[in-house]
């Protein structure tokens, strides 16, 4: 009798406390997105984007604007060009001399794509995080600590403080508090991934790109950081690549279709979620998202 | 019910039964049998320098200087010349097999001509003969930049000839890092130095350290091209640039050209044998640590 007792205050106090968690106030990033969408603010706007590796085109004449403090979600079939689309917003397409991007991505009316852009400064602002959790082999500490080390955004003390607020932003501090200083590569697939978003978010970026990044996850790890993504979006700008349609509906405000036509990538259709899911324009998108394409 | 067994039985059969054909068997037993004779080869030549140089072989044999040719006393100089011929060896070999070895696989795609080149002379290098590294070291470092007969020039001979080791296998560690750590870096602005030296070179170091005893290992057993750059002469060095005698030359000279000096040949042999059984574990041990602390096993 006294145990069941016990039990179920115990009970309580995880249930509390898982409430907590989910709702635990964010540190890191300023809160000037606003309430999402309300009244959508272009941050970044891309005109006529092309992307070519080795003078093949993939993807062709993008025309698309994202929202500051929006989810904007990028569906559509494998191949269609979403990955490369997303990887030319941080120029990481530069990685592969082989691909060459044309047109105009403005970030705040200032053209990434142009030669003179200071491409460190640039993924300073724009993050990534990538489909397969990728943290370094090194400690957990030292993941976070890299970035931060890099651009001078903290030292000495503020080095640890830094660390354990954007621990605790991923809702991961609790779980590793203890173990610093032991291998990121320990950690589960959930955890390290949440551990990718923690060491992006600690340079206070402005914009977040997602590449799948529940993909490679089970499905409780997928529902955390899910919640984290729905967090996330009140201080950062976020654009994901995503194949489940569910997790765009859940997720995003703003819904882009990439398709392949005549073996290249081209957007389809973008608009805000309920319609892209509801009363989609383009025959396509109607297709896609009942299912009966791709 | 029935069928569900059977099926099981017949898939249990047929991956672990008795039923496997004729020409599989003959396959594994051929693969085996090559894998027994590398080892039996192995095992048959340790033995045999053990066997017939340890009753020779004491704390004296290490220290003493050789006498009458080498057929008494030990091998003192010559172990300080040849460690001091290692020495200079990787001193130079390191830095700059280390430094290729960045070259071709971080700074360099692998199908421009530039690394093409880079990586066909060294495999041409890594093929030539070690007489032929003999006669170039004695006519470069010996007589046209002076140095003589001297630690110095064996070593720096030894160190042309073990760098392509080095080099490839070293490239190798530092390719099979996974793309994702360096996308991830990029990612997060990380310049290309930072991410080299710290998450790049860290993981690749396993493969690198192959590479080291590799090139240790072909060191520590050469004749050919230390007779004629380092020299012959058999007692202490003075410096560097003093001539000093090699432990694999001191072998070969006293079973090649003393009468009498087998036992003593033996001996040192056992001693080099020793030394490179000793370099390997200890790479090994040390690679085997790093990547177990890299990946600290999920259980922690």
């Amino acid at each position: 009798m006294k145990e069941e007792k016990i039990d179920s205050i115990e009970c309580r106090e995880k249930s509390s406390g898982a409430t907590s968690d989910a709702d635990h106030t964010f540190t890191i990033g300023e809160l000037k997105a606003g309430p999402p969408c309300c009244e959508p603010l272009p941050i970044v706007e891309i005109s006529n984007l092309s992307l070519a590796y080795s003078g093949a085109t993939v993807l062709r004449d993008v025309n698309l604007t994202i929202y500051r403090g929006c989810i904007t979600a990028l569906i559509g079939p494998s191949g269609c060009g979403k990955t490369s689309f997303l990887s030319s917003l941080n120029r990481l397409s530069d990685m592969n001399p082989r691909c060459t991007v044309s047109g105009k991505i403005e970030l705040r009316g200032e053209n990434i794509l142009s030669p003179r852009v200071n491409v460190t400064a640039l993924r300073r602002r724009v993050g990534m995080i990538f489909q397969k959790p990728n943290p370094f082999p090194l400690s957990i500490r030292r993941n976070i600590e890299l970035g931060l080390r890099q651009h001078r955004l903290a030292r000495g003390s503020g080095l640890g403080e830094r660390v354990e607020k954007s621990l605790r932003d991923v809702g991961l501090w609790d779980e590793v508090k203890d173990r610093l200083d032991s291998s990121a590569l320990a950690l589960s697939g959930g955890q390290q991934q949440r551990l990718c978003i923690a060491r992006a978010i600690a340079l206070e970026p402005e914009i977040l790109l997602l590449d799948e990044p529940c993909s490679a996850l089970d499905p409780i790890s997928t529902e955390i950081i899910e919640n984290l993504i729905r967090q996330l979006s009140c201080r950062f700008t976020v654009i994901m690549v995503t194949h489940n349609l569910g997790q765009a509906q859940r997720l995003a405000d703003f819904t882009a279709l990439f398709w392949t036509c005549e073996g290249t990538g081209q957007l389809i259709e973008h608009g805000p979620t309920a319609d892209i899911f509801q009363n989609p324009r383009h025959g396509l998108t109607a297709a896609y998202v009942n299912g009966r394409a791709g | 019910m029935n069928v569900a067994s059977n099926s099981t039985e017949s898939i249990y059969s047929q991956t672990f039964g008795s039923e496997e054909p004729m020409s599989e068997r003959v396959a594994s037993l051929l693969v085996c049998g090559a894998a027994a004779c590398v080892a039996m080869t192995f095992l048959w030549l340790v033995f045999d320098v053990f066997w017939s140089g340890l009753p020779f072989l004491s704390f004296d044999f290490l220290v003493d200087v050789p006498s009458s040719a080498g057929r008494r006393g030990g091998i003192g100089p010559i172990l300080v010349s040849t460690l001091l011929i290692l020495g200079v060896c990787m001193v130079v070999s390191l830095p700059l097999g280390l430094g290729a070895a960045l070259f071709l696989s971080e700074y360099t795609s692998e199908n421009t001509t530039s690394s093409r080149l880079v990586r066909y002379s060294l495999d041409i290098l890594a093929g030539v003969p070690s007489i032929v590294f003999g006669l170039f070291g004695n006519a470069f470092f010996c007589i046209y930049l002076g140095m003589g007969f001297s630690i110095l020039s064996g070593g720096l001979t030894l160190a042309c000839m073990v760098l392509p080791l080095l080099i490839r296998s070293a490239e190798e560690g530092l390719r099979s890092v996974p793309d994702e750590y360096r996308a991830g870096a990029a990612a997060l602005a990380l310049s290309h130095t930072r991410a080299l030296f710290q998450i790049i070179l860290p993981s690749a170091l396993p493969g690198i350290m192959v590479g080291l005893v590799l090139g240790l290992g072909r060191a520590i057993a050469e004749t050919a091209a230390l007779i004629f750059t380092s020299g012959y002469v058999d007692r202490f060095p003075d410096s560097l640039m003093d001539s000093g005698r090699a432990l694999s030359i001191h072998i070969y000279d006293l079973s090649m050209n003393v009468p009498g000096g087998n036992n003593n040949a033996y001996a040192s042999a056992t001693v080099l044998l020793a030394l490179l059984l000793c370099i390997n574990a200890v790479a090994n041990t040390f690679a085997h640590c790093w990547h177990r602390n890299l990946t600290a096993e999920a259980s922690t």
